[in-house]
């Protein structure tokens, strides 16, 4: 598994509708931060320490669009400068707090996590699906008690949902379907491919589709290195394939997004949603996909956060075993580690 | 297309598949234990241990041979990967 962070990337800090005019306090990479929006609807992303005595300029107010530090009256404009200082005229030049570089996007709030200056839009991963027509949407935070390793370790090896979610999702071909793995190096891609044909149509799925029969079910993950995954999944009847044009309509499409972002070294927010091209208008039916998907997660979230707390306890001589299952995880640990040594190496040479 | 199973009238920006050829694949070959590494430059390696073909794909130019055997025509059912989620 890879350790350490990435910096110098773009991570999922927030989801649109997470931030309005109220204060929201949230660490991402070990660092305390301070999000709100402005009364123009700019997302504002300060660090969360004032300068004076480093209370949580979270614990404050807002004022218009500064933030009043609720311990001494520190006033913050949105750049993070301060603006006033309680009994003195004089603002010192180092009175600011750091701002952060954020773009929305798809309905996500990307934070940029490092030197702003390198901070490129045009690198941040597009999930279309969560903000288009023709697609209804869910999507929820967790608190994952573990490491974002594990997190991506279990998304990118989805044979674990034939055992750890077999009431649910799962179905013994998950776990027997041979992978494609390929690697997009120039654009720091994992893909992981797996089409399986005349599957079983697990519980949730019958319940979601109202198919009865067997399927073909094909899961096509792009994993985007540092912490942002997508999933594509196609159900259809047993031998409906896409047309060679037109749209598909014999099938039932997902979207199903991941965002593991670190909060500290073994702790993670893991924002996850889904989008569905079928069903659409049919708001019961979106809060029961909650719901059920919901449950799915926390059967993910007991098992890591178990599997944490084992990482704890030293093991000597105990060496990890990788089967042909793990090709996609590989790939993806590989390209994480080169983004964390890339990091190392700006730190280095600043 | 975003790939094969979406709907064909994609209301946003998708930049040019990208070619097979520019990237790296592993292929668990069908029926055995084995996986198949094929590089870009052609060469290939089928070994049942995936972390020392990874090894070996990501030594290129070591031990690869781009004069063996070629790359099997791609499946036309399967998904050509393409680069979706960074904007064009």
């Amino acid at each position: 598994m890879a350790e350490g962070f990435a910096r110098n990337q773009w991570y999922v800090a927030a989801y649109s509708d997470e931030i309005g005019e109220e204060l929201l306090a949230r660490t991402i990479l070990g660092e305390a931060i301070v999000f709100y929006r402005t009364s123009a609807g700019e997302v504002v992303a300060l660090s969360d320490n004032c300068v004076h005595r480093r209370f949580p300029l979270s614990e404050g107010r807002r004022v218009d669009d500064t933030i009043v530090c609720g311990y001494h009256g520190f006033i913050y404009e949105p750049s993070g400068v301060c603006s006033h200082i309680p009994g003195q005229t004089r603002i010192p030049r180092t009175a600011r707090v750091p701002a952060y570089t954020v773009q929305e996007q798809d309905s996500f709030v990307w934070l940029w996590i490092g030197d702003s200056q390198l901070a490129d839009t045009s690198k941040i991963p597009a999930a279309p699906w969560f903000d288009s027509d023709g697609w209804a949407t869910i999507h929820d935070r967790v608190h994952l008690p573990a490491r974002y390793g594990l997190l991506l370790d279990n998304l990118m090896d989805l044979s674990h949902e034939a055992f750890l979610h077999s009431t649910s999702i799962g179905s013994p071909e998950v776990a027997e379907t041979p992978i494609t793995t390929d690697v997009d190096d120039e654009n720091q891609i994992v893909y992981v491919r797996r089409h399986m044909d005349d599957a079983e149509c697990p519980p949730l799925y019958k319940k979601v589709t109202g198919i009865t029969g067997r399927i073909t079910r094909w899961q096509d993950i792009a994993y985007y290195p540092p912490a942002f995954y997508e999933l594509h999944v196609r159900i259809a009847e047993q031998g409906h394939y896409p047309p060679e044009d037109g749209p598909d309509t014999d099938a039932f499409h997902v979207e199903i997004f991941n965002a593991m972002t670190p909060e500290t070294e073994t702790t993670t927010h893991h924002f996850w949603g889904l989008a569905r091209d079928f069903a659409v208008d049919d708001k019961e039916f979106s809060a029961s996909l909650l719901a059920n998907n919901a449950a799915v997660i926390q059967e993910d979230v007991v098992a890591l956060s178990r599997l944490e707390k084992h990482l704890a306890l030293d093991l000597a001589g105990y060496q990890e075993l990788s089967v042909n299952l793990d090709t996609g995880g590989l790939a993806a640990r590989r390209l994480l580690r080169r983004q964390i040594e890339q990091t190392e190496f700006q730190e280095a040479h600043r | 297309m975003i790939h094969s199973g979406d709907p064909g009238d994609t209301a946003w920006p998708t930049p040019e598949p990208r070619s097979v050829e520019q990237l790296c694949r592993i292929v668990w070959v069908r029926g055995e234990d084995n996986l198949r590494a094929i590089c870009p430059c052609g060469a290939q390696l089928v070994h049942d241990d995936p972390v020392e073909l990874m090894a070996w794909l990501y030594g290129h130019p070591d031990g690869h041979d781009p004069s063996g055997p070629r790359r099997p025509e791609p499946d036309p059912r399967m998904f050509v990967p393409s680069p979706v989620g960074v904007r064009g």
